[in-house]
């Protein structure tokens, strides 16, 4: 039997080591191309999009698609959708969707503190054991495909601590218009600031991608490559405006925050792995007509109520978000003629893993029955919302 | 402009929940949840002075 005995092993033009050898305890870390479960991101390659829009104003608040919003200030005009724009490339790495968001608009550069970016938020929960505001903060890489019609210098950031205050920026290149590249941005992990985590559910990190950066406000930042505390919003000085040409695009996938100083390959989870994460967050539950909402009960003659167990467990207790409108939801059955939901539905007790919705039916009902609820309307709209 | 109106069941004691009407057509139920952030932008918008949700039926 032989033994090889090693510090390291290292490719032979590599400049960093692919697996380190620990001396004294047996064990080793490698820089895995395809480990699994390392990506902190949710739905990096744009597949999820429970809300379904065909395309969303530019506005604070509005998802192009699952976990990924607009942070929003100023009146620039865009939209952004989901798309099938994506990287050709010739390896595992395949994306089916994008992010797009196109100009509507010339909004040349005009209030300072105008800003616009594509963001998303990870809980305190999935970053705690990045050890940030500590002396052991781990080192993390972002990576990501991009292409623009604009060319020039961009931006993104990465903010988080308590009070979201401490932001690390950094510019990247678009060099040729119309064509997809891949940026990849090694982060040293921030040992300054305070990094709480007792809140485990709320805000733990969030990751921009900067459309537009306008003036000197507060949306504007020349500290590049270094944390730095009192940005709420820190997009690059130097940062192209998307929206000061109309027709221009911008898209995005394949974005990955992995712990480590080295992007590896995107990691691809399966559809129902990325839609289980995306529904912890937001959880469409009716999108069209004739959709099983659950058997209710007529608490009164003039209430029903029904009770929603989640697909998972949520973030928070959620909102109700609805599209309602007349005879969108139908009350069947229990020996009465079918009624339909008169106004909106009310949430009641909701927690992490269900709820209840309450109702007022257009007609009187027999007390005490048990009840079909479903949709009757293709425009009727029920989900939850738990987004940071 | 965002209305906001108290929901408050008949078994409770007091409102648990707010809906927002902002007149794009969806309508948000928010329960008083101080880790949900739409409970959080409510609370912002009753901070203002003059802001003040409708009571409940």
């Amino acid at each position: 039997m032989s033994e090889i005995k090693v510090n390291s092993i290292k490719g032979v033009g590599a400049s960093a080591a692919a697996i380190t050898v620990n001396n004294t305890d047996g064990t080793c870390t490698a820089n895995l191309r395809t480990r699994s479960n390392k990506n902190l991101l949710i739905n990096g390659e744009a597949l999820v999009h429970q809300r379904g829009d065909a395309s969303v104003a530019v506005g604070d608040g509005n998802y192009l698609v699952d976990r990924f919003r607009f942070a929003n200030n100023g009146t620039l005009t865009g939209t952004g959708a989901q798309d099938s724009t994506v990287p050709d490339i010739a390896n595992s790495s395949y994306f089916a969707k994008s992010m797009k968001v196109t100009s509507t608009g010339t909004t040349a550069a005009s209030s300072a503190g105008d800003y616009a970016a594509i963001t998303t938020r990870l809980e305190r929960n999935d970053v705690a054991n990045l050890g940030w505001g500590t002396s052991n903060a781990q080192t993390v890489t972002l990576s990501f495909y991009v292409r623009s019609s604009k060319t020039g210098i961009f931006s993104a950031y990465l903010i988080g601590g308590d009070g979201f205050n401490r932001t690390f920026t950094f510019e990247y290149t678009i060099a040729s218009a119309n064509t997809w590249q891949k940026i990849e941005k090694t982060i040293t992990g921030d040992t300054g600031g305070t990094w709480t985590y007792s809140s485990a559910n709320t805000i733990g990190l969030g990751v921009s991608f900067v459309l537009e950066n306008l003036g000197s406000g507060a949306g504007t930042t020349s500290t590049l490559n270094s944390w730095a505390a009192g940005n709420n919003y820190a997009g690059s000085s130097n940062q192209v405006n998307l929206f000061d040409t109309n027709g221009a695009t911008f898209y995005i996938t394949g974005i990955q925050l992995e712990v480590g100083s080295v992007a590896t390959d995107f990691e691809h989870r399966s559809f129902g792995q990325e839609l289980a994460l995306c529904q912890r967050y937001y959880f469409q539950l009716v999108d069209d007509n004739t959709q099983f909402i659950g058997i209710g009960h007529s608490f009164s003659s003039s209430e029903i109520d029904v009770g929603i167990p989640f697909q998972t467990a949520m973030r928070a207790a959620p909102s109700l978000v609805q599209t309602s409108g007349g005879n969108y939801f139908g009350v069947l059955g229990g020996g009465d003629s079918t009624a339909y939901v008169d106004g909106n539905w009310t949430i009641f007790a909701p927690t992490e893993y269900g709820c209840f919705l309450y109702a007022t039916p257009d007609a009187t009902i027999t007390a005490g029955n048990t009840k079909l609820i479903r949709s009757t309307n293709a425009s009727a709209r029920l989900a939850f919302n738990a987004e940071l | 402009m965002a209305i906001y109106k108290l929901n408050q069941h008949s078994t409770e004691t007091e409102p648990s929940s707010v809906t927002l009407t902002d007149g794009s057509g969806v309508v948000l139920c928010i329960p008083f949840d101080e880790t949900n952030a739409d409970y959080q932008e409510y609370l912002k918008w009753k901070a203002i002075d003059g802001n003040e949700p409708e009571a409940a039926d």
